[in-house]
C-alpha cells in the first residue's frame, strides 16, 4: 500500500502539481506538434512512458553506485545521455532482429526517445533525490503529463481553427502559443507558485 | 538564378519566413525555460549556434551513408561533443550562469531544432549549404531568444543586463513558461504581419498540417500504429540512408526520357526549392475547382432533400 501511494504521489507530482510540459516547458514543441495529430497521441505516449520510466529507473540505480555518487553533475548528465543512447540502440537492435516493425514505428521510437521530457526525468530524480519507487512513479507521470498536454492543446486547436474573429496575423502558430501560455498559467496556479510577488 | 541570390533566398526562408521558433514552433523548451534575462539568452544563442554549426557540418560530412534510425542517435552524440565541454567550462568559470541554466544545459543535447535541421538539410546537401543553413537558422533562433530575454528581464526585474531601471511595475510571472509563451505568441504574430507585408508572395499560411485535428485519438493500438507518421515533414523512409534513397530514385527513373531524368536531377531538397510564381492559370483553375465543389455540394444537398 505504501509503495503504491509513493508511486501515485510521484506520478501526480509530475503530472498535475508540477506538470513537466506546462510548468517546466519540457517537450513543448513535440506536444504542440502532436496535438495537431490526435491519432498519434497514444502510440507516442506509450513510447514516451516506456522510455521515461525505464531511463528513470536505470539511472536511479546507477546513482546509488558509490563511485558515481561522488561525480559532479556534468558526469551524471553524461551518464544519463549514455544510458538513453544505450536504451535506444538496444530497442533498435530488438526491432531489427524482430524485423516486422514498420518504418513509422521506428520513426516514433526516435522522436519518443530523444526529447527533453525523457532526458529530464533522471536529471529531476537526481536533483530531487528520488527513491527507485518515486523514480518509477515520476517516469509514468511524465507519460501521463504528455497525454494531458496533448489532449488540452488539441481541444484548443479545434476551436482556434474555426474561430473567424482571430486577427489574420494571430492565426495559426501565434494563437497556439498564446493558448498554450494560458494553459501554462492554469498549471502554474495549480502548482501554487506565487506569480505576482 | 545566381548562387548569391539563391543563398540569400535560402537565408531569408530559413531565418525569417520559416523562423524555426516563431513559425515552426521548434526548440521551444530551451527558449521558454532559459531566456529569462538578456545574459542567459545571449549565452543560449551562442551555445545553440556552435552546436548547430558543428552538428550540421559533421552530419553533412559523415552521415550521408548512414541509415536514418542510426543518424538520430548520432545527432545526439554530436550535440554531446559540443554541449558537455561547454557545460563543464560554464560550471567552472561562470557558476552563476550554470546555476541559472540548471538541468536545461544537458537537455540541449536532445534539442529538436538540431535533429530536424540535420535531417532536413545537412544529410541531403553539401557542407557549404549545411553551414549556411546552420548559421541562418541558429541566428534567427538566437535573435528571438535575445529579444525574449530582454523583454522578460525588463518586465520581470525592471533591469537590462542587471542595470536597474527603476520601473514602477514588475511582473514576476513573465519569467515562468507562461510569460515566455505569451511573448513568443506576440512575437510570432508580429513576424507574421511583417512577412505578409514584406514578402506577400512567399507568405506561408500554416506552419504545420492541421487537417487531422478533428480525428479521434481513440482506436486499437494496432490500428493507430498503422497511421502515417511524419510530424515534421521530413520526407523519406526510415530504413534507407540518403545514398540508398537516391539510388532507389535513380532506379525508378531509368525508363524515362533524358529530359525528364535531368528535370528530376535538378529538383533540390525542400529548403532549397525555388518558389514558383503564381500565374493567372493557377487562379483560374482554383476558381474552377471551387465552382465544381460548390455544384457537387449543392447537388448532394438536393439529393438528400
Amino acid at each position: 500500500m505504501n509503495i503504491f501511494l509513493t508511486l501515485l504521489s510521484a506520478a501526480l507530482y509530475v503530472m498535475v502539481f508540477q506538470n513537466l510540459i506546462f510548468n517546466g516547458g519540457y517537450s513543448l514543441s513535440e506536444a504542440i506538434r502532436m496535438s495537431a495529430k490526435p491519432r498519434q497521441l497514444f502510440p507516442m505516449a506509450i513510447f514516451i512512458t516506456v522510455f521515461s520510466t525505464v531511463l528513470s529507473t536505470i539511472c536511479v540505480f546507477i546513482d546509488t553506485i558509490p563511485y558515481v555518487k561522488n561525480l559532479n553533475e556534468v558526469f551524471h548528465a553524461l551518464i544519463y545521455v549514455g544510458v538513453l543512447l544505450g536504451l535506444y540502440i538496444l530497442t533498435m537492435i530488438i526491432v531489427i532482429i524482430y524485423g516486422k516493425i514498420s518504418p513509422k514505428t521506428i520513426r516514433r521510437i526516435g522522436i519518443a526517445a530523444f526529447n527533453t521530457l525523457v532526458l529530464a526525468m533522471p536529471l529531476i530524480n537526481f536533483r530531487s533525490a528520488f527513491t527507485p519507487i518515486e523514480a518509477i512513479g515520476a517516469g509514468l507521470g511524465a507519460g501521463l503529463a504528455y497525454v494531458i498536454a496533448v489532449l488540452l492543446i488539441n481541444l484548443g486547436l479545434k476551436r482556434l481553427d474555426t474561430n473567424k474573429s482571430i486577427p489574420k496575423c494571430f492565426k495559426g502558430t501565434p494563437a497556439i502559443f498564446i493558448y498554450t501560455a494560458l494553459l501554462s498559467l492554469a498549471f502554474t496556479g495549480i502548482s501554487g507558485t506565487s506569480i505576482f510577488i | 538564378m545566381s548562387d548569391k541570390t539563391k543563398t540569400l533566398k535560402t537565408i531569408r526562408n530559413s531565418a525569417i519566413i520559416k523562423n524555426p521558433l516563431l513559425f515552426e514552433a521548434i526548440g521551444l523548451c530551451s527558449v521558454v525555460a532559459l531566456a529569462r534575462s538578456l545574459k542567459l539568452a545571449l549565452f543560449l544563442a551562442c551555445v545553440t549556434m556552435v552546436q548547430m554549426v558543428v552538428c550540421e557540418v559533421l552530419s553533412s560530412l559523415l552521415l550521408k551513408n548512414v541509415k536514418r534510425y542510426w543518424r538520430v542517435a548520432l545527432y545526439v552524440i554530436f550535440s554531446v561533443i559540443v554541449v558537455f565541454p561547454i557545460m563543464y567550462l560554464t560550471i567552472r568559470f561562470f557558476p552563476n550562469i550554470a546555476v541559472n541554466f540548471g538541468i536545461f544545459l544537458p537537455l540541449m543535447a536532445v534539442n529538436s531544432l538540431i535533429a530536424l535541421h540535420c535531417e532536413r538539410v545537412a544529410v541531403k546537401n553539401d557542407v557549404k549549404k549545411s553551414f549556411i543553413d546552420a548559421v541562418s537558422a541558429s541566428l534567427s533562433y538566437g535573435v528571438v531568444a535575445i529579444i525574449l530575454g530582454f523583454l522578460r528581464e525588463l518586465l520581470a526585474n525592471g533591469t537590462i543586463w542587471n542595470i536597474e531601471l527603476n520601473l514602477p511595475i514588475r511582473l514576476s510571472v513573465i519569467t515562468t513558461p507562461f510569460g515566455g509563451l505569451l511573448i513568443i505568441g506576440f512575437l510570432a504574430a508580429t513576424l507574421k504581419a511583417f512577412v505578409n507585408v514584406k514578402y506577400p508572395e512567399a507568405s506561408p499560411e500554416k506552419s504545420f498540417d492541421l487537417s487531422e485535428i478533428r480525428r479521434s485519438h481513440r482506436g486499437s493500438i494496432q490500428e493507430l500504429m498503422k497511421e502515417d507518421f511524419n510530424p515534421y515533414g521530413e520526407g523519406e523512409d526510415e530504413t534507407f540512408s540518403v545514398r540508398e534513397y537516391k539510388k532507389k530514385i535513380k532506379k525508378s527513373k531509368i525508363n524515362l526520357p533524358k529530359e525528364a531524368n535531368d528535370e528530376i536531377e535538378s529538383v533540390e531538397t525542400p529548403l532549397f526549392v525555388e518558389e514558383k510564381e503564381r500565374t493567372y492559370l493557377d487562379d483560374f483553375s482554383e476558381i474552377l475547382s471551387d465552382l465544381e465543389n460548390q455544384n457537387t455540394s449543392e447537388n448532394d444537398g438536393g439529393d438528400k432533400q
